[in-house]
């Protein structure tokens, strides 16, 4: 192949994903994130801290300090968004196609990786660029590109390209294909995050080796900055700051020779996951995945589903059952419990899983209570992700939408059902807290309703779950941190949220409710 | 039953239904026309997945436009292009559009089964069911409610002859007690149950007529002569082949033209598709002419 094909394939690559409305959506999210992470002093916060001293926002802490955040939601969505190719070939039918051409698995693996990396790294461009912009708004000094630069290519590229490999190897292998490719790159996406407590919490604080397995970077990156600044403690993110201690000036030469090794060692290693891609490509064959059942049949799932057997019959039997009594509620309480009992028929495992959480929570200590919510709302979560997409990508749409009810109220009531499912698993749970966490129950109803109605919204604007798989297992793991920052206890689960966050997330979700609601209309169908 | 007035529908500067009028009663319409003459933007309209841009579409003087879920109650819709929902079984599948359509009945989605001989594949899932299968799960389900209005879109697209049999008798069938409206472009699908014929062309309605009277109007324009195969060559401009099929050493030619075209060709008994390329064929002459 020559190059002007390489060239051409990958910016196709570029292109198809670029032109999502996700990509725009999660990058959005990000310059958000990045931008409300830069606190005005005035409020008595602010971006950097240490001991009790704030750092000035000039170009070295603006482009480490966002750089971080953005290593850490880019490390997450970044996979969501660049995976998804085989799927989309196969639903557009090109998939054939392609894999009667004469491009090797390797090629085409490889402008697949290529597009995916470009791709992320046009979007960590993109931030870094905004981030120049609130410098220019709200930093201080004058503005340098190299900080920025090396932190796009040392801070933030390894873990793109990581979740450019994975991606490319999610898409190759038909077992990860679907929802479980996503909850299984959380958990290693979680898993990183054991990297900063390990590096920072014993002994004296150096740089060694076995960081290089921390791909996104943070522990690297928060050991160099503790030694360059000669401090043991330092909030990145948000802290509060004596103003009557002078500001201070992060100084160049974060990123040393042994950083910098480290990291292009991370490099090498992201791009392992692009070995078992090539030998485990299914290349579109019919056998093995097939149009929209793409994760094909996967042993574990089977085999789960045999040794719970005995669980899973009676359960299946009963969703079936639901679904009938469905047809025996008149009009729209019919229709929104015929949509619930399709979340979970499709879903069995996730199911069980919930049905599980639901049942313990009468049972655990009160104490458990917020640790079982997370299991639960983490999986009745990724249950709904796809409550708006499933029509669009099942080919159900026209036919679902000509049903009483019709394209509008469906919208509205896959929020609904989402917000139903996730109420009547919750209620025994937040009944039992609420005397001892009102707060957190009203936060966590809030959640329910913001999640429901963004799951709803979110499904539908980007004909797809990933989005709002990625912003809220993000959400889920941010809230369930000790950040004392209400805003980001989303689901009152770490105890932080207060009654300005509550009424924000129910105000956002009622707005969201509504928007779901003047959709169909705005557009006119 | 169902009255179409002065329905338009635009996208941007596209017309892509452009003032049709129809009124139908019970019995199966076919509506033809070429890819992109506006059948399937007509068929959703119907459907009520989409509003027209003007005009007004009447089911028994109920205006459907306004009041979508009149129609909704009353309607069976099979898509031209639809999917299933991965991990349901056939049954589940028709089960929940049974729940979204208010169905109490658990023997009707038996018999359907049956009637759509998908009975014994109830239990599998429907993701791995053949193109046939599937499509056969999709009328299953579009009749669900037993609609007054049935509208079926290109429904023998991508089935083997004797699914697309089944099918046309399928039809067929439903059509003596309600309306049946089915777009194709592959007149041989209608050709024999439909009661009347919508001819859309590029957005427009050129003809409603029933099968006989279209095929009556091609009487004198589809010729047929046995052709050398030089004379074939020489002559193929001055009238529209219909048909080429070489035998022996010659060519039989199936033609389209106002008038004898030349000496050997004889008049010819037209199919229906053929009474149709005659029609378009005589009107495009008729546009160049003029």
């Amino acid at each position: 192949m020559n190059p002007t094909l390489y060239k051409a394939l990958v910016l196709n690559e570029w292109r198809l994903r670029s032109r999502r409305i996700s990509s725009l959506v999660i990058l959005l999210a990000v310059i958000a994130v990045s931008w409300l992470m830069v606190l005005d002093p005035k409020t008595g916060m602010a971006m950097m801290v240490a001991h009790k001293q704030r750092y000035a926002y000039d170009s070295q802490a603006l482009a480490f300090a966002t750089g971080l955040i953005a290593t850490m939601l880019f490390g997450l969505a970044g996979f969501y968004l660049a995976r998804g190719r085989s799927q989309e070939d196969m639903r557009c039918g090109t998939a054939g196609v392609l894999a009667a051409t004469p491009v090797t698995n390797a090629q085409l693996l490889g402008v697949r990786w290529l597009g995916a990396f470009g791709f992320l790294m046009s979007l960590g461009t993109v931030l870094m660029l905004t981030i120049w912009v609130l410098q220019l708004v709200r930093g201080v000094g004058p503005l340098q590109p190299l900080p920025y630069l090396q932190m796009l290519v040392f801070g933030l590229a390894p873990g793109l390209m990581l979740c450019a490999s994975l991606a490319v190897l999610a898409d190759a292998w038909a077992p990860l294909m679907g929802k479980r490719g996503d909850a299984l790159y959380w958990v290693l996406w979680m898993a990183q995050f054991a990297f900063i407590p390990a590096a920072l919490a014993n002994g004296p604080i150096h740089l060694s080796g076995w960081q290089m397995f921390d791909i996104n970077g943070a522990s690297p990156m928060l050991v160099a900055l503790s030694r360059l600044l000669d401090v043991t403690n330092i909030s990145v993110g948000g802290g509060p700051f004596d103003p009557a201690l002078p500001v201070l000036t992060m100084p160049a030469g974060l990123w040393s020779s042994d950083l910098i090794a480290l990291r292009v060692g991370s490099m090498m290693l992201a791009l392992l996951p692009l070995v078992p891609a090539a030998l485990r490509f299914h290349r579109y064959a019919p056998d093995v995945v097939k149009l929209r059942n793409p994760a094909g049949r996967w042993r574990i799932v089977s085999l789960l589903q045999w040794l719970l057997r005995p669980l899973m019959w009676p359960l299946t039997a009963a969703l079936r059952e639901l679904m009938r009594a469905s047809a025996w509620l008149p009009g729209l309480a019919g229709r929104w419990l015929a949509d619930v009992s399709l979340v979970l028929l499709s879903q069995p495992l996730l199911a069980l899983a919930m049905l599980g959480c639901a049942v313990a929570s009468v049972i655990v200590p009160v104490q458990a209570l917020p640790g079982l919510l997370t299991a639960l709302i983490g999986a009745w979560g990724i249950a709904v992700a796809d409550v708006s997409s499933r029509d669009l990508q099942s080919g159900t749409l026209a036919l679902a939408s000509a049903t009483p009810g019709g394209a509008w109220e469906r919208l509205w009531r896959h929020g609904l059902a989402a917000l139903g499912l996730g109420l009547v698993l919750s209620a025994p749970a937040l009944l039992r807290w609420w005397p001892q966490a009102p707060m957190g129950v009203l936060a966590c109803l809030a959640g329910l309703l913001f999640l429901s109605a963004m799951a709803a919204a979110l499904g539908r604007l980007t004909q797809g779950s990933r989005t709002f798989l990625a912003l809220f297992l993000f959400a889920l793991y941010v809230g369930t941190q000790k950040t004392g920052i209400g805003a980001l206890d989303l689901l009152g689960l770490s105890g932080a949220a207060h009654a300005g966050s509550v009424s924000g997330y129910a105000l956002a979700g009622a707005l969201g409710f509504t928007l779901l609601l003047a959709w169909p209309r705005l557009r006119r169908t | 039953m169902l009255h179409i007035e002065n329905v338009v529908k635009s996208f941007g500067k596209l017309k892509a239904v452009d003032g049709v009028s129809l009124r139908l009663e019970p019995g199966v319409v076919g509506l033809i026309g070429h890819n992109g003459a506006g059948k399937s933007t007509l068929m959703q309209m119907l459907a009520t997945l989409t509003r027209p841009t003007s005009g007004s579409i009447l089911l028994e003087g109920q205006d459907i436009v306004a009041k979508p879920e009149l129609m909704r109650q009353r309607l069976g819709y099979l898509p031209q292009d639809f999917g299933v929902y991965p991990h349901l079984t056939a049954l589940e599948f028709l089960q929940y559009f049974a729940a979204l359509k208010g169905v109490r009945d658990r023997q009707r989605l038996q018999e359907l089964l049956e009637l759509v001989n998908l009975h014994e594949q109830a239990n599998r899932p429907a993701i791995g069911f053949s193109g046939g299968m599937r499509q056969r799960l999709g009328i299953a389900q579009a009749l669900l409610n037993d609609p007054d209005v049935l509208i079926v879109d290109e429904p023998t697209a991508g089935l083997d002859p004797e699914e697309r049999l089944r099918f046309r008798h399928l039809l067929g069938d439903l059509g003596r007690k309600r309306l049946v409206i089915v777009s194709t472009h592959i007149v041989s699908d209608v050709e024999n149950m439909a009661t009347h014929l919508a001819i859309l062309r590029q957005g427009r309605l050129v003809a409603f007529e029933t099968p006989e009277a279209v095929m009556a109007q091609a009487v004198g324009k589809v010729w047929t002569a046995l052709l050398a195969p030089a004379e074939y060559e020489a002559l193929r401009g001055h009238f529209h082949v219909l048909q080429a099929q070489p035998q022996g050493s010659r060519v039989q030619v199936r033609m389209a033209h106002p008038s004898r075209p030349f000496a050997e060709a004889e008049p010819a008994r037209a199919s229906l598709e053929e009474a149709l390329m005659a029609q378009r064929y005589a009107d495009a002459r008729e546009e160049v002419h003029a």
